[in-house]
């Protein structure tokens, strides 16, 4: 095997399973790749060479003496830097935590990933405390496209969108609040999938919005993702938002097929404000699914909702270091996060009382649809540095509005999984939501495998 | 306070009002950026508001004792 770096999560735990190649093997390969590339790319903030290789050993030493290996037996992944890795200051993107002690701990998803006989290989850029969608950081440099380095990777898990398409690890582990796994999943051209709002661990993670956070994957497959997923879920009391209830795997789910899903395109706010791109991918998706149409009511003002309880708590969150060390701040984020600590709390609280009934609202379409599908960006990857978008004719500002989308759904905790889809002539792609009704993570990657199977969607890895 | 479209004027009250209620000073070179994402913030909030809600449509987030 000459090149280890373009193997799937699931090719790689079967090689390192049957001593096809060595987990240490696998480990350096992917070290190597990094340490070429990175430099243009920008994903990686902190790459943990000896962690790796001393987990690589681990696996190869329990294969040698015969001992049983976790199902994720020598693959290598990478975290975005909000995640706590033991030993090291969790930074989240920002400056002023780099002051923080080590974390004595690995974040929870780490643990249990630790636990598969995954391989860590390092830390991942991203928008300074995730309040972020484009992927730019003034503190460690943008993460840059891989496949088109002039361009945005979105953001916030901006090097969680590089790393996998630049082919520095299979899969990587993000955080969206409001899209920050999908606008990047998008604009990189991988499967992303943001799990239902309580289901897998954020414990000794850094928070951005408690009412909104989630976790989750970013990889090249729909198989990879599930596997990730699958080692990851389960009930965690250190999370006080996680859900005890049952979490069957989603692996069994990817050869399942899609026989008897009922499919609908979602039509009104999401046929606006988006290029020719995101209609065209939505409507290949759509027609390869033989999909309906369903109109979701109030769709604006729930993103408006999301919005407001994202900037108050992100403000109230942060107060104490906007009152001392404001200079120390990502510019772009602290403006936001000002404006955030002075709004009135009238506002927030209307906002989560709308949650409520646009939840009901959305839960009663499920009924009629196992599935709804959904742009996950307006436009492919801008170019770094660039400020507004023309959409349907309209200035837009980037930041705000790259996850016009996604906004509506993490607001009320679906699980969706961004697909990757690349038109015809276009050089970047761009993604499609599928989305499923609460707990249903299994519907959505069904789907996502069955458009993986038919050639609809698929992710490449980026020629750098 | 407009309940539609707020004025960058009015989100410099607004900042002039709060900024020293909660222990922030907003300098010169902040003041731009958080007027314009203020206003953003207001009129999105408006949006929020002209939704219908009844008096028994309870916030979302459940305490569990």
């Amino acid at each position: 095997m000459d090149d280890l770096t373009q193997l799937s999560a699931t090719a790689i735990a079967a090689g390192v399973r049957s001593g096809t190649f060595s987990a240490r093997a696998v480990a350096e390969a992917h070290l190597v790749r990094i340490a070429t590339h990175d430099g243009k790319v920008g994903a990686f903030t902190a790459v943990t060479t000896e962690r790796a290789l001393a987990e690589a050993d681990a696996v190869d030493a329990k294969i040698r003496g015969g001992a049983p290996v976790g199902p994720l037996a020598g693959v290598p992944y990478a975290v975005k830097n909000l995640f706590d890795i033991a030993g090291m200051p969790t930074v989240a993107g920002s400056k002023i935590n780099r002051d923080h002690p080590p974390a004595p701990r690995d974040a929870a998803l780490i643990e249990k990933l630790a636990a598969a006989d995954a391989v860590l290989l390092g830390a991942l850029n991203m928008g300074e405390y995730a309040y972020d969608f484009t992927g730019e950081n003034a503190h460690d440099g943008p993460s840059r496209n891989p496949h088109d380095l002039t361009r945005m990777t979105g953001g916030s898990s901006g090097g969680s969108g590089a790393a996998p398409a630049a082919g520095f690890v299979p899969v990587a582990l993000g955080s969206d609040t409001n899209g920050s796994i999908r606008v990047p999943a998008s604009l990189c051209g991988l499967f992303g999938l943001k799990p239902t709002f309580g289901r897998l661990s954020r414990a000794r993670s850094f928070p951005f919005v408690t009412s909104l956070d989630h976790l989750g994957p970013l990889g090249r497959s729909t198989a990879d993702i599930a596997a990730f997923y699958d080692a990851m879920r389960g009930h965690d009391p250190d999370d006080p938002v996680s859900q005890d209830r049952p979490a069957p795997p989603l692996t069994p789910e990817v050869e399942r097929g899609i026989g008897g899903l009922r499919v609908a395109r979602a039509t009104g706010y999401f046929d606006q404000m988006q290029t020719e791109a995101a209609r065209a991918a939505t409507a290949r998706v759509a027609d390869a699914l033989g999909a309906g149409t369903v109109e979701i009511p109030n769709v604006a003002a729930a993103r408006a909702a999301a919005f407001v309880i994202t900037c108050s708590e992100g403000g109230a969150l942060h107060l104490d270091r906007l009152r001392t060390r404001a200079g120390d701040f990502d510019p772009d984020t602290r403006d936001r996060l000002i404006a955030g600590a002075l709004l009135p709390a009238v506002h927030v609280h209307r906002a989560q009382r709308l949650r409520r009934t646009y939840r009901a609202a959305v839960l009663e379409l499920f009924r009629d649809v196992d599935v709804i599908l959904a742009p996950s960006t307006p436009t492919p990857a801008p170019a770094l540095g660039q400020k507004v978008f023309d959409l349907d004719g309209k200035s837009m500002p980037v930041r705000a509005n790259l996850g016009l989308f996604t906004q509506p759904f993490s607001f009320i905790g679906l699980p969706v999984v961004s697909v990757p889809v690349w038109t015809a002539g276009e050089a970047l792609p761009i993604g499609v939501q599928v989305i499923a009704a609460p707990w249903r993570e299994d519907v959505a990657v069904r789907v996502a495998a069955h458009l993986e199977r038919e050639g609809v969607v698929a992710s490449r890895i980026a020629r750098l | 306070m407009s309940a539609s479209e707020p004025t960058a004027e009015e989100a410099e009250r607004l900042i002039d009002a709060m900024a020293p209620l909660m222990g922030l000073e907003v300098t010169e070179t902040y003041r731009p950026g958080v007027v314009l994402n203020l206003q953003i913030a207001l009129r999105l909030a408006a949006l929020v508001a002209s939704a219908d809600l009844g008096d028994h449509d309870e916030p979302a987030p459940v305490f569990e004792a």
